[in-house]
């Protein structure tokens, strides 16, 4: 069973329609996410900024960390322009490996010229980055070894894409079964009471912990512990990816985690069953 | 989709196998990293670090063990000649914005000016394991960096001789299903601008 399919993989990319189409999303999103920023981009990356530029990395390390260099922080521009060209290109759906590298590399040097503006949704996006550079396109392949090769690296890497984000609730659920305001039923009320995660007719308001408080507490547990084995039973990923869209749009809307929640809302594009990505593409004229 | 028979392996055996391996390494290193800050032995959490940092590190662990049940907020105040000014809290009119519009930018502006408090608290007397992403910055850097905020978004700051920074920090808890919060401050000393 595993020889054939490691076999298969080599020969066959069923999931070519949904890569694209999820290359597309994360390039969209990340687009989005750096334009949204560039008005205060002198603030986050440039010379007006108030952030703290120490660091300990050094050699090959140390390009992650370039925008923390005077030298060369005053060219943040250059990096902010390139990105958005890179994901704008990706877009379009012009992308190849190299361009995936080079937008993986400058999202990544943006994210430690200043992580004070980021957060667990920032870390998806760049681990999306990185995983999709391996999302090779061996239609462009004329030699049979490579084209093998491209076959296989990619269907390896779409399964890890699906990885990366189980992987995230996962870790996230099972932290949480070691604290006591989750289990508790006290998690939600405690945040939403919290100004910075919340908005003023919740804060004002929610005192008590109440049986609905308790009941979106556990759900949202329930939720995280549910989707990285649940995702991968064909019959209940649409119902998993339903929730996870109320999950992403609650955290948007009451907690203010808006690039939080837009980055995994783009993330889910990956599990989209092919010819519908297929019909998806089409239909919004992509392809 | 059923598997299809195909004729035979058009890359070498082994090939495979150390690209499937490759990938599960990385995870396999992403997993010990995330499950070493709490569960495992710490000596993991360092150790995996060296491969992570910078290049794929990631924190998945937000809202866990316990939500942010601490809040820091960062103030500070000017002393122009004998008077010194209210204690200004520059993120929450960011914070109000935010409030009105889920999609207006000044999330990340306040998102930095509470940074600064948090970093001001670790920094300032506090005894902690570093279980973050660079060492704790020191208290200095850290004095330095209010004090550039203040210069480059405060205009009264022309016309005063000393800076004075402070956290207020709040505490959430819930006690008999009640929401209980706690306040105080850690005032630090006042520098010169």
């Amino acid at each position: 069973m595993i020889r054939s399919l490691l076999l298969d993989w080599q020969y066959r990319l069923d999931v070519s329609a949904t890569s694209r189409l999820f290359i597309r999303s994360i390039n969209l999103v990340g687009f989005g996410l750096i334009l949204w920023m560039l008005p205060i981009s002198n603030m986050v990356w440039g010379d007006a900024h108030f952030s703290i530029l120490y660091h300990d990395f050094q050699g090959l390390d140390s390009i992650a960390v370039l925008l923390r260099f005077d030298g060369v922080r005053q060219f943040y521009l250059v990096f902010l322009m390139s990105y958005l060209g890179l994901t704008l290109l990706g877009l379009l759906g012009f992308s190849n490996a190299v361009s995936r590298f080079a937008t993986w590399l400058i999202i990544l040097i943006l994210y430690y010229g200043n992580y004070d503006v980021s957060n667990g949704g920032w870390h998806m996006l760049i681990q999306l980055h990185f995983l999709s550079i391996f999302l090779f396109k061996p239609d462009t392949i004329q030699n049979e070894t490579l084209k093998a090769l491209a076959n296989f690296t990619h269907n390896v890497a779409f399964r890890f894409i699906w990885i990366q984000i189980a992987f995230m609730y996962f870790t996230s659920g099972v932290h949480k079964l070691f604290g006591n305001y989750w289990l508790n039923g006290e998690a939600l009320l405690l945040v939403l009471n919290r100004p910075e995660f919340s908005l003023p007719f919740l804060f004002e308001n929610l005192a008590e912990n109440t049986f609905w408080l308790k009941l979106g507490t556990w759900c949202a547990l329930g939720y995280q512990l549910l989707f990285p084995f649940v995702i991968w039973i064909k019959r209940l990923r649409p119902w998993i990816l339903v929730m996870g869209l109320i999950f992403h749009l609650f955290i948007l809307i009451f907690m203010g985690i808006t690039d939080f929640a837009l980055i995994l809302i783009a993330a889910y594009t990956v599990f989209i069953e092919p010819k519908n990505a297929n019909r998806l593409l089409k239909y919004l004229r992509l392809e | 989709m059923p598997l299809q028979n195909h004729p035979k392996s058009r890359l070498p055996k082994w090939l495979p196998i150390v690209i499937i391996g490759m990938f599960v390494a990385h995870y396999f290193t992403v997993a010990l990293n995330h499950f070493s800050k709490e569960l495992l032995p710490k000596k993991y959490y360092y150790l995996t670090n060296q491969y992570l940092v910078p290049w794929f590190y990631q924190n998945l662990t937000a809202f866990a063990p316990e939500p942010p049940y601490r809040r820091h907020v960062f103030v500070y105040r000017l002393r122009s000649n004998t008077n010194w000014s209210e204690w200004k809290q520059p993120a929450q009119p960011h914070l109000e914005r935010q409030w009105n519009n889920r999609f207006s930018i000044s999330v990340k502006i306040h998102d930095q000016l509470e940074n600064l408090a948090e970093q001001l608290y670790d920094s300032g007397d506090r005894d902690k394991t570093n279980v973050g992403l660079l060492r704790f910055a020191k208290h200095s850097y850290v004095l330095d960096a209010a004090r550039r905020y203040a210069k480059n978004y405060d205009d009264e700051v022309l016309n005063a001789l000393e800076m004075q920074v402070a956290v207020y920090i709040a505490e959430y808890g819930v006690d008999n299903n009640q929401m209980a919060i706690r306040d105080t401050a850690y005032i630090f000393e006042s520098m010169p601008l």
